[in-house]
């Protein structure tokens, strides 16, 4: 498995990059190019990413998220108030904490400039709704890095721009990723560390002397784990990496102790990231053991049992439904997804790099009794890859089979422009998603929604409806009294509509993850309701049949007025 | 699809110049809302003014106000009572009456109630208990009101069909209701 890393890397650029394996890639002196040349090259990444951007930016005052109160503005708060830079919270690393002080310098230098008192102006910020915003703005662009690194490492490994942009916009045009990396959060940042690290593998499988580019890798890696702690696992095809570039160069000794360094560059990351490993060690193992007992225990509707069951839910998500809300789309996403892992079946080494993080992340969830699906973000950045690459070798076949034993096959031919045309409308179908999606969140706490509803039920004359209580009143305050097709009596009807707060006793009730939770609602989708059903944010209309209801147990048939 | 040139590029080479505007996005996100004065809200309390706590009281909600009552505070003929489903991180009660008008009580934890106030922002509603922030009326005229005390924090939203020039106000109804329900509820609490 370890050999030479000239023979390695000559392997990769010469075939995998699509040259001509009769001219060396090392070979030679490089071409000089301008600076505008290569900026053209990754200029394209923009648009998948400022379309993120954007979007993401419309959807950021998308009201109320579970966690950011206390588990991400709270310890920066004890860091101020402290002055110790010990968040005293480690159910996750620190490495959000410090992104979320840094955002507060602006504040600390105006306050100086002042002479007011600083420890005090920046509590006053962190307790405000602005501060909050502010941080939600500093993570989406953090987390959208992940799209610029998936973007340069199918560049730098395929030398395609399109197939690096395809890479780019799968996870950019992602409604998952797009409503996740919207929360003050750790999933997104380590997202953009996992990108981060896929970079610099590749970039260490592909460059000459490409050994360099592993410490960085390792640093990443490091900063992975101090954002959340399975992070930890990109260390893995970090140490594989250099296992197979030193082994056979250096001796048995000198790859160890090469990998040694690699452990202990990524160990520093770790500790400068979350100074408690040293100055607070207690409360660190306090925090990882509780967190090890959380996702060991469960987490009310997200429970599932571990083993098969967990992984085949996430296989559910992962394959149906992260990359588009389309489920044709996003499983044929998940299919190319496929084929490129196929495709690096004559590149074991490189198969092995790659794939060994998403591989041990996701086994290492399935022992898990909690599945929450931010956790999953991780791995999206190396399926999009294997993807983009799926595709293009799809398209490449199809091209090399129209043009064999001579004369063109036009069907053939016709079908990969199919392909192509295809992967271009999906991509316009998610990106035209997103666009919506931010629309409804920048129509919250308006009339919008139930406008929708109404319409919906007049459009279907012959489906009987149940509207709730709440859901009646509000058809009243816009004039739908009377539509013949409603009734108040849920078993009367087909459908039922309801607002998601009225349908459990508590929000530890909704079973979590389930796709086809609801037919469709009508309310803000800053978040996949169907996933999240337990939102402690803005309530919302949901459909779905009677029958679903009924296996739910929902409050409106379960029980009666007083 | 894929290119077609020899060498190995420097990755870097345009990738330089769009790390730069990244650095320039990530700088602008930092002041895209650091414009905003601080406001005097009650939000601005540092944390630990009021103590917070996940837990939630063992309390029926709608037992807090009898129909009667909540008749009487609202104006309105209120015929009924159902279990309203989930508040936040909590439990409600909803009164029918009609119009139709809606009125859910919701009993939440006050860590809840700390980690809204953040979300929702805004001035402080004064004279209802230690802290209240409102939301509302938006597009359907629902107000929704969340009140605390120091260990008990409760969620009132009014929705339905009521003039705008009805007494008590929304706003009014919700807090009177919100003061009631957290008196019964310390008062239960012992």
């Amino acid at each position: 498995m370890c050999t030479s890393t000239q023979s390695g890397v000559k392997d990769i650029t010469a075939t995998e990059r699509g040259n001509s394996p009769a001219a060396p890639a090392h070979a030679g002196p490089r071409m000089p190019r301008s600076t505008l040349r290569q900026l053209l090259r990754h200029l394209p990444v923009l648009l998948p990413l400022l379309i993120l951007l954007w979007t993401g930016v419309r959807g950021l005052e998308f009201g109320h998220h579970w966690d950011e109160r206390h588990y991400q503005v709270g310890p920066v708060e004890t860091m101020v108030r402290t002055g110790r830079f010990l968040p005293q919270f480690y159910g996750y690393p620190s490495f959000n904490y410090w992104i979320s002080a840094a955002s507060l310098a602006t504040d600390a230098i105006a306050a100086g400039a002042r002479g007011e008192r600083v420890r005090d102006r920046l509590l006053a910020t962190i307790a405000t709704h602005d501060y909050l915003l502010r941080l939600r703005a500093v993570y989406l662009v953090l987390s959208a890095l992940a799209v610029l690194w998936v973007y340069l490492a199918v560049l730098s490994w395929r030398n395609s721009m399109p197939e690096a942009m395809l890479a780019a916009a799968l996870i950019a045009f992602s409604w998952e990723v797009a409503y996740h990396i919207r929360w003050v959060a750790t999933d997104g940042v380590l997202m953009q560390f996992g990108a981060l690290t896929l970079l610099l593998l590749v970039l260490a499988q592909t460059r000459p002397q490409g050994e360099r580019w592993l410490f960085p890798a390792a640093i990443a890696a490091g900063l992975g784990a101090g954002t959340k702690y399975p992070g930890g696992l990109l260390l893995v095809p970090v140490l594989i990496a250099g296992g197979l570039l030193w082994k056979g160069r250096v001796g048995l000794r000198g790859c160890v102790y090469r990998l040694a360094g690699l452990c202990g560059l990524a160990g520093l990351a770790f500790v400068l990231s979350t100074p408690a490993v040293v100055l607070d060690t207690s409360a660190l193992i306090e925090g990882i053991r509780y967190e090890i007992a959380h996702y060991g225990g469960g987490h009310a509707g997200h429970s599932v049992r571990r083993g098969p069951q967990h992984a085949l839910a996430m296989a559910d998500y992962l394959g149906l439904a992260v990359f588009s809300c389309y489920t044709p789309i996003a499983a044929a996403v998940a299919a190319f997804a496929a084929v490129g892992v196929w495709s690096l079946r004559k590149r074991p080494r490189l198969a092995v790099v790659l794939l060994s993080f998403p591989v041990l992340y996701l086994l290492y969830f399935a022992t898990q009794k909690a599945m929450v699906v931010r956790n999953l973000l991780v791995v999206v950045p190396f399926l999009a890859v294997f993807a983009a690459r799926g595709a293009a070798w799809l398209a490449a076949w199809l091209e090399a089979a129209a043009r064999r034993n001579g004369h063109p096959s036009l069907r053939l031919v016709w079908l990969r422009y199919g392909l192509l045309a295809a992967l271009g409308f999906a991509l316009a179908v998610n990106a035209s998603w997103l666009w919506f999606t931010a629309a409804t969140i920048q129509q919250r706490q308006t009339a919008r929604f139930v406008n929708d509803a109404i319409a919906f039920v007049q459009a279907r004359p012959q489906t009987v409806f149940y509207l709730s209580p709440r859901v009646a009143a509000h058809f009243a305050v816009l004039g739908a009294t009377d539509l013949p097709n409603t009734t108040n009596r849920p078993r009367d009807a087909e459908r039922v509509l309801l607002y998601a707060q009225e349908a459990m006793p508590r929000w530890q009730d909704w079973p979590a993850n389930r796709r086809r939770l609801t037919e469709r609602w009508f309310g803000p989708h800053e978040v996949n309701f169907n996933i999240y059903p337990n939102w402690w944010g803005d309530d919302r209309i949901v459909l779905m049949s009677t029958a679903t209801a009924a296996d739910l147990d929902l409050l409106i048939l379960t029980t009666e007025q007083r | 699809m894929r290119g077609s040139s020899a060498s190995p590029r420097p990755v870097f080479g345009g990738g330089a110049a769009l790390l730069g505007i990244t650095a320039v996005m990530v700088l602008a996100a930092c002041q895209l809302f650091a414009d905003g004065e601080v406001r005097p809200q009650l939000g601005t309390r540092v944390a630990g003014s009021l103590p917070q706590s996940w837990g939630l009281p063992q309390v029926d909600p709608c037992s807090l106000v009898s129909v009667t009552e909540m008749a009487e505070l609202a104006n309105l003929d209120v015929w009924g009572t159902r279990p309203g489903g989930q508040a936040v991180d909590g439990f409600a009660c909803a009164y029918h009456a009609r119009g139709p008008v809606v009125i859910r009580i919701g009993i939440l934890s006050t860590a809840a109630y700390e980690s809204l106030k953040l979300d929702i922002g805004g001035e402080p509603v004064v004279d209802v208990a230690a802290e209240a922030v409102a939301q509302g009326p938006n597009g359907l005229g629902d107000v929704a009101l969340y009140a605390r005390t120091r260990s008990s924090a409760v969620q009132v939203l009014v929705s339905g069909v009521r003039s705008d020039t009805s007494r008590p106000t929304r706003l009014e109804l919700a807090a009177a209701v919100a003061r009631l329900a957290l008196e019964r509820i310390e008062s239960r609490r012992g």
